[in-house]
C-alpha cells in the first residue's frame, strides 16, 4: 500500500463524511455524522488517529478558525479534502 | 442558553492535557470535547455527559500514551541508526495509529511490546470481567493474608530496636542447666562480670517494676524500670529532655532521681515543658523529674508484656548476703565495636569460671551465655509468626494452583486466537510473554485488592494478637510490606503465568487452527495438567487442614488441663508495698494482716489471703535438696517453685489439700519472730514423688542447696500440683512457705468471693485507700488469667482454622469449576454415548470415577504433606500426636466428602445431558 491510497474502510467513511459536511466538517460534527450513520458511538480516539492517518497521506488537510466561547476559547480545526483524494 | 458555561470534568481534561503532546493540534481536540461536552449537558443528561467526556478522554489518552512510548523509542532507534538528516521516522505524530502494530507479527523491541501486550491485556480482562473478578478475588485472598502476617512480622521482628548498631545490644543470662536456660544474674554474677570482662563497652542490670506513683492527680501504679546508669549509655540513645541519671546516683540517698517516658509525659502531663525539675511522689517519696527519654526509647521486658516503662529511675543493688545468690536481674551489655557476639560469650564465660572457683558456696555452677536483646525480648512470637507464614505461603500456593487452572480451562478460546497470531508469524516467546504479562496484570489487581485486605487484616490482627506480646504499635502497612507486596503478587503471576503459558508455546497451534474451535486439540493434554493442579491444591489443602485440626485438639487438650485449684469466684489484687511506710518487714506485714482481715469482713468474701506468686504465672524457684542428703557444690538439686502466703491462701485459691494440714498463723509467727528458724512448709505431690515417691511426705525435712542453706523446712501438708507456667509446662514441685514480710516481692491479694468476684474489686479498693491512700490497687479475678494463658495458641489455633477454610473453599470452587468445564467439553461425547445406547448410571459412574482418581491422587500427596506438615507443627501441638492415623484418616473422609460434594453437580448435569441437543452443537 502507498501513502497516497486511501487506506481501511473506517478512514474511508471519514473520508466521505467530510466530503458532504463540506465547510462545516470540524471534528464534533465528522463523529456526529459518523455516529447517526453507523447508529452506534465513534470512539474520538480512532476518529481523531483516522484523521491523522489521512492528513498523514496527504488526503485531508486543516485549517485554524477563530475560537469561541463555547469551546472554552480553545482554536477549532476545519478539516477538508485534498486534491489527491478526488484525482489521485 | 451559553454552552460556555458548562465547563468539562477538570481531572478528565487535565489528564487530556497530559497525555496529548503539546501544541496547537491539542488545543483543538480539547476544544472540540468542550464543545461537545456543553452540548451534551445542554441535551439534559449531565451523568451521561459526564461519563461520556471521561470515556473519551480515556480512550484517547490511552492511545496517546501507548502511540508516545512507541515514537520515543522508535526516535531513540533512529538516531542510533543514524539516520540522514531530516529524514523522520514513518508516521512521527504520536497520534497516529499505524495499522497492524496490534499483535502483529513486527519484530519490536521490548518496550514496544510492552506496551502492546499491557494494552491488549486489558483489553483482554475487561472483556471477560466475571473471570477477572473471580481472579483478582482469589488471588487476593491468596496474598491479603501473607502482607498481614508479613506486617506483623515486619512489626515485631524484622524492625531493629531503636538504639544505635542494635546488632551489638545483648541480652547476657546465667544457666544452671545444659542447655541455654534463662536465668536473671545475681548481683554477685553482676558485680563480677562487669569488673571482669574485656569485650564489652557497658554492662548493666535492670528489673521492670510496677511503682505507686502520686503527683497531683489520684495514685496510679505505673510500669517502670529500675537500671543501673550503664543500661542507659549501652543503649546509647541521648535523652529527649535534661539528662540521664549517673552511676553515682544509684546509692541510697541520692537515688531520688526519675525520667518519665515520652508517652508518660504526654500522656500525664500533657507535654508540659517545665516538668523537668519538678518533684513527683514515687512509693512514698519525693523524686525530681530528671529528664524525658526520647520517643523511640524503650527496653522490652524479656518476660513478654506489652507494657513500655513510663519511668525510669536508678537501681540500688543491696550487697547484703541475702540478696547477693538471689537471681533476679536481667542484664544487657553493648559489645565493644570489633569484637564478635562469640568472643564477648567466650570472654564472660572465662569471668564465670573464675567465680566459680572463688567462691564455690555460691556460684559453682554459674554458667553465662549472651543474646540478642531482641530475640530475648520476643521470645516464642518469632516461631509463631514463621509458622503461620509458611501457613498462610501455602494458601498462596493453592489460590495460585487455582488461578492456573482457571487460566488454563480458559485456555480454549485463547487457544484459536494464539493459533492465529502464531500462523501471522508470531514466536513461542512472544507468546509466552504476551500470556505472561496478562498474568501479572491479573496479579497486580489480585495485589491491590489484597492490601486492601491486608490493611483491614492487619486492624482485625492487632486487636486478636495475645496482650503480652509487644511492639503491636510499630505494625502498620508500610513502605517496606508494600514492596514485599510487589515482589510476591510478581512471584506469584509469574507462577500461576507460568504453566498456561509454557503450556500455549508448546501446543500444537497450527493443529487447533485446523479443526477449527481447537476443542479437541490439545484438551486432552491441557485436562491432565487440570487434574495435577487440582491434585496439588487438594494435597495443600488437606495438610492445612490437619494442621488445623491438630491446633483444634491441642487446643482442646489446654483448656482441659486440670488446673489444680478451682479459680471460680477468685478475685485477685496486685498492690505493691514498696517505698518509705514499708521499709521494714513489720510494717509489710502489719499492712497485710490488716488489708486481709478486713476484705474478709467484706459482705460477699469467704476468705482472703495473700501470695507472692499467682498459679500459671510462675517464675519464682530455687533449687532445694533432702535435709538428709549432704551438701555437695557440684550437684545442682532439684529446681522447686516458691510460694510466699498468707494462711488461708491454699484455701481461698481452691486447692485441695491432700495429707497433712495447711498452714496456720502460727507458722508464720515462727517466720516474722526467728528469721533463722526451721520452716513448717506446705508442698505439692509432685515434690512428694520426687523426693519419696509412694511415701507419706508429711514430717519429712527439706532445705535449700546452699551452703549455709538459706532456709530448711518440715512439711506439714501436700496440696494437689498447681499448674504454674501457664497450662502447658508440667508441674515442678512447689513448696509453700508461710508469708515472710522480710522479703520484699510483690504480693496478691487472694479472696474468695460468694459472687462475682470482679463486683467486689470497688469495695477492695476502698479498703486499700482507707489503709492508705499512697498505694495504688490493680485488680482482676483469677477467670481472666486463666484465659488469658490460652490466649496466645486460640489466636494461632483460630488464624490456621481460618486460613485452612479459606483453603478448603478455593479446593470446592475450583474442583467444581474444573468438573463443571470438563463436562462441558464432553457434552457431545456423553451425547453420542447416550444415543450409542450407554445407562445414564453408568455414564454418572465413569464422571465420578474421573473425578475421584485425582482425588485420590491429591489425598495421597496430601496424607505425605500432612505428615510433613506434621513436622513443623509438631513443636506447637500439645498432647496429641501429630501423625496421628486417626486425625489423618479423619482429614483424608473430610476432604474425600467435601470434593464429592464438589463434584456432583457437574456429573449430575452430565447425566442430564439430552442427546439431541447434544448431537445439534455439532
Amino acid at each position: 500500500m502507498t501513502a497516497r491510497e486511501i487506506p481501511g474502510e473506517f478512514d474511508r467513511k471519514v473520508l466521505v463524511t467530510i466530503q458532504q459536511l463540506e465547510s462545516s466538517a470540524y471534528a464534533p460534527g465528522i463523529a456526529q455524522e459518523l455516529e447517526r450513520d453507523a447508529g452506534r458511538t465513534v470512539s474520538r480516539g480512532a476518529l481523531y488517529a483516522a484523521l491523522d492517518r489521512l492528513e498523514q497521506r496527504g488526503l485531508v488537510r486543516w485549517c485554524l478558525e477563530d475560537a469561541t466561547e463555547e469551546r472554552g476559547g480553545l482554536p477549532k480545526r476545519r478539516f477538508e479534502i485534498t486534491e489527491t483524494a478526488v484525482a489521485p | 442558553m451559553n454552552q460556555g458555561a458548562h465547563r468539562p470534568p477538570r481531572m478528565a481534561s487535565a489528564l487530556l492535557r497530559l497525555l496529548l503532546p503539546a501544541g496547537v493540534v491539542r488545543d483543538s481536540i480539547l476544544g472540540d470535547f468542550w464543545e461537545e461536552y456543553g452540548q451534551k449537558m445542554a441535551a439534559g443528561s449531565h451523568l451521561a455527559a459526564w461519563s461520556w467526556y471521561w470515556r473519551q478522554a480515556l480512550g484517547l489518552g490511552g492511545r496517546s500514551l501507548a502511540r508516545r512510548m512507541r515514537f520515543w523509542q522508535t526516535r531513540v532507534d533512529v538516531e542510533a541508526s543514524s539516520t540522514a538528516p531530516g529524514e523522520a521516522p514513518e508516521s512521527s505524530s504520536p497520534l497516529a495509529f499505524g495499522g497492524g502494530s496490534n499483535g502483529s507479527p513486527q519484530r519490536g523491541n521490548l518496550l514496544d511490546d510492552l506496551a502492546i501486550d499491557l494494552r491488549y491485556g486489558i483489553r483482554q480482562l475487561f472483556r471477560r470481567p466475571a473471570f477477572t473478578t473471580m481472579v483478582v478475588l482469589t488471588l487476593a485472598v491468596g496474598i491479603g493474608p501473607n502482607v498481614a502476617i508479613f506486617s506483623v512480622m515486619k512489626g515485631l521482628v524484622l524492625r531493629s530496636l531503636p538504639y544505635p548498631e542494635p546488632q551489638r545490644v545483648v541480652a547476657i543470662w546465667q544457666t544452671e542447666t545444659s542447655w541455654r536456660g534463662r536465668m536473671p544474674l545475681s548481683t554477685h554474677a553482676y558485680d563480677a562480670l562487669r569488673e571482669g570482662n574485656s569485650s564489652f563497652e557497658e554492662l548493666g542490670v535492670y528489673e521492670p517494676y510496677y511503682f505507686n506513683l502520686r503527683d497531683e492527680g489520684e495514685p496510679v501504679r505505673v510500669a517502670g524500670v529500675a537500671c543501673t546508669a550503664s543500661v542507659l549509655r549501652a543503649l546509647g540513645m541521648e535523652p529527649a529532655q535534661g539528662r540521664f541519671f549517673t552511676d553515682d546516683e544509684e546509692v541510697a540517698g541520692r537515688n531520688q532521681v526519675v525520667l518519665l517516658s515520652d508517652g508518660f509525659w504526654k500522656r500525664r502531663y500533657a507535654a508540659d515543658p517545665g516538668i523537668v525539675g519538678k518533684l513527683v511522689n514515687i512509693n512514698g517519696s519525693d523524686f525530681q523529674i530528671i529528664g524525658i527519654m526520647p520517643e523511640s526509647f524503650e527496653i522490652l521486658s524479656p518476660w513478654g508484656g506489652s507494657a513500655r516503662p513510663d519511668i525510669h529511675l536508678p537501681l540500688v543493688l543491696a550487697r547484703d548476703d541475702h540478696y547477693q545468690a538471689q537471681h533476679w536481674l536481667l542484664s544487657l551489655g553493648r559489645i565493644k565495636t570489633g569484637v564478635t557476639a562469640r568472643a564477648a560469650e567466650a570472654d564472660i564465660r572465662g569471668v564465670a569460671a573464675r567465680l566459680a572457683e572463688e567462691s564455690p558456696t555460691t556460684n559453682a555452677r554459674i554458667q553465662v551465655w549472651i543474646e540478642p536483646l531482641l530475640r530475648s525480648s520476643l521470645g516464642g512470637v518469632t516461631t509463631m509468626l514463621v509458622f503461620l507464614l509458611l501457613i498462610v505461603g501455602v494458601v498462596l500456593l493453592i489460590a495460585c494452583a487455582n488461578v492456573a487452572s482457571m487460566l488454563l480451562a480458559r485456555g480454549t478460546h485463547r487457544m484459536t486466537e494464539l493459533a492465529v497470531r502464531a500462523t501471522m508469524g508470531a514466536g513461542r516467546r512472544r507468546l509466552v510473554r504476551q500470556l505472561l504479562t496478562e498474568s501479572l496484570l491479573l496479579s497486580i489487581l489480585g495485589g491491590a485488592v489484597a492490601v486492601l485486605i491486608a490493611v483491614w487484616g492487619v486492624e482485625a490482627l492487632k486487636e486478636l494478637i495475645p496482650g503480652r506480646i509487644p511492639r503491636i504499635e510499630g505494625i502498620q502497612i508500610d513502605r517496606w510490606v508494600l514492596v514485599f507486596t510487589l515482589v510476591i503478587t510478581s512471584l506469584t503471576g509469574m507462577i500461576f503465568g507460568l504453566a498456561p503459558a509454557l503450556f500455549a508455546s508448546r501446543a500444537d497451534l497450527a493443529g487447533a487452527l485446523k479443526e477449527g474451535l481447537g476443542i479437541e486439540s490439545g484438551w486432552r493434554s491441557r485436562r491432565r495438567s487440570l487434574r495435577i493442579l487440582l491434585a496439588l491444591q487438594i494435597a495443600m489443602a488437606f495438610a492445612l487442614v490437619n494442621a488445623s485440626t491438630l491446633l483444634v485438639v491441642s487446643y482442646r487438650n489446654v483448656v482441659m488441663v486440670p488446673l489444680g485449684f478451682d479459680g471460680s469466684r477468685v478475685l485477685l489484687a496486685s498492690i505493691y508495698t514498696d517505698g518509705a511506710d514499708y521499709r521494714t518487714g513489720e510494717a509489710r506485714g502489719a499492712f497485710w494482716k490488716e488489708l486481709t482481715d478486713r476484705v474478709e469482713t467484706l459482705p460477699g468474701v469467704e476468705i482472703a489471703a495473700a501470695t507472692t506468686k499467682l498459679p500459671l504465672r510462675g517464675g519464682n524457684n530455687g533449687f532445694v535438696i533432702a535435709a538428709d542428703d549432704a551438701y555437695d557444690p557440684n550437684t545442682r538439686g532439684v529446681l522447686v517453685e516458691y510460694s510466699w502466703v498468707i494462711s488461708g491462701y491454699i484455701e481461698a485459691m481452691g486447692i485441695p489439700l491432700l495429707e497433712g494440714r495447711t498452714l496456720e498463723e502460727g507458722d508464720l509467727d515462727a517466720v516474722s519472730t526467728n528469721a533463722g528458724a526451721d520452716l513448717r512448709v506446705v508442698v505439692n505431690q509432685a515434690l512428694v514423688d520426687r523426693f519419696w515417691l509412694g511415701e507419706s511426705g508429711i514430717g519429712r525435712r527439706l532445705r535449700q542447696n546452699g551452703n549455709p542453706p538459706a532456709f530448711t523446712a518440715t512439711v506439714v501438708g501436700v496440696v494437689e500440683n498447681v499448674r504454674q507456667m501457664g497450662l502447658e509446662r508440667p508441674p515442678l514441685p512447689e513448696i509453700y512457705f508461710p508469708y515472710s514480710p522480710i522479703t520484699r516481692r510483690p504480693t496478691f491479694l487472694v479472696a474468695r468471693t460468694a459472687g462475682d468476684p470482679n463486683a467486689l474489686i470497688p469495695a477492695v479498693r476502698q479498703v486499700v485507700n482507707e489503709i492508705d491512700s499512697n498505694l495504688a490497687v490493680t485488680a482482676t479475678s483469677m477467670g481472666e488469667i486463666v484465659e488469658a494463658v490460652t490466649e496466645s495458641r486460640r489466636f494461632s489455633m483460630l488464624l490456621v482454622t481460618l486460613f485452612a477454610g479459606t483453603a478448603l473453599f478455593l479446593v470446592i470452587a475450583g474442583t467444581y469449576g474444573i468438573m463443571s468445564y470438563s463436562v462441558s467439553q464432553r457434552v457431545r461425547e456423553v451425547g453420542v454415548r447416550v444415543a450409542l445406547g450407554a445407562g445414564r448410571g453408568r455414564l454418572m459412574l465413569s464422571f465420578l470415577g474421573n473425578g475421584l482418581r485425582f482425588a485420590a491422587w491429591g489425598i495421597g500427596l496430601g496424607i505425605i504433606a500432612a505428615i510433613w506438615g506434621g513436622l513443623i507443627t509438631w513443636t506447637r501441638v500439645y498432647e496429641v500426636n501429630p501423625f496421628n492415623p486417626v486425625l489423618i484418616l479423619g482429614g483424608a473422609l473430610l476432604m474425600l466428602f467435601v470434593i464429592l460434594a464438589a463434584i456432583a453437580v457437574p456429573v449430575y448435569r452430565a447425566s442430564r445431558v439430552d442427546p439431541m441437543d447434544a448431537l445439534r452443537t455439532e
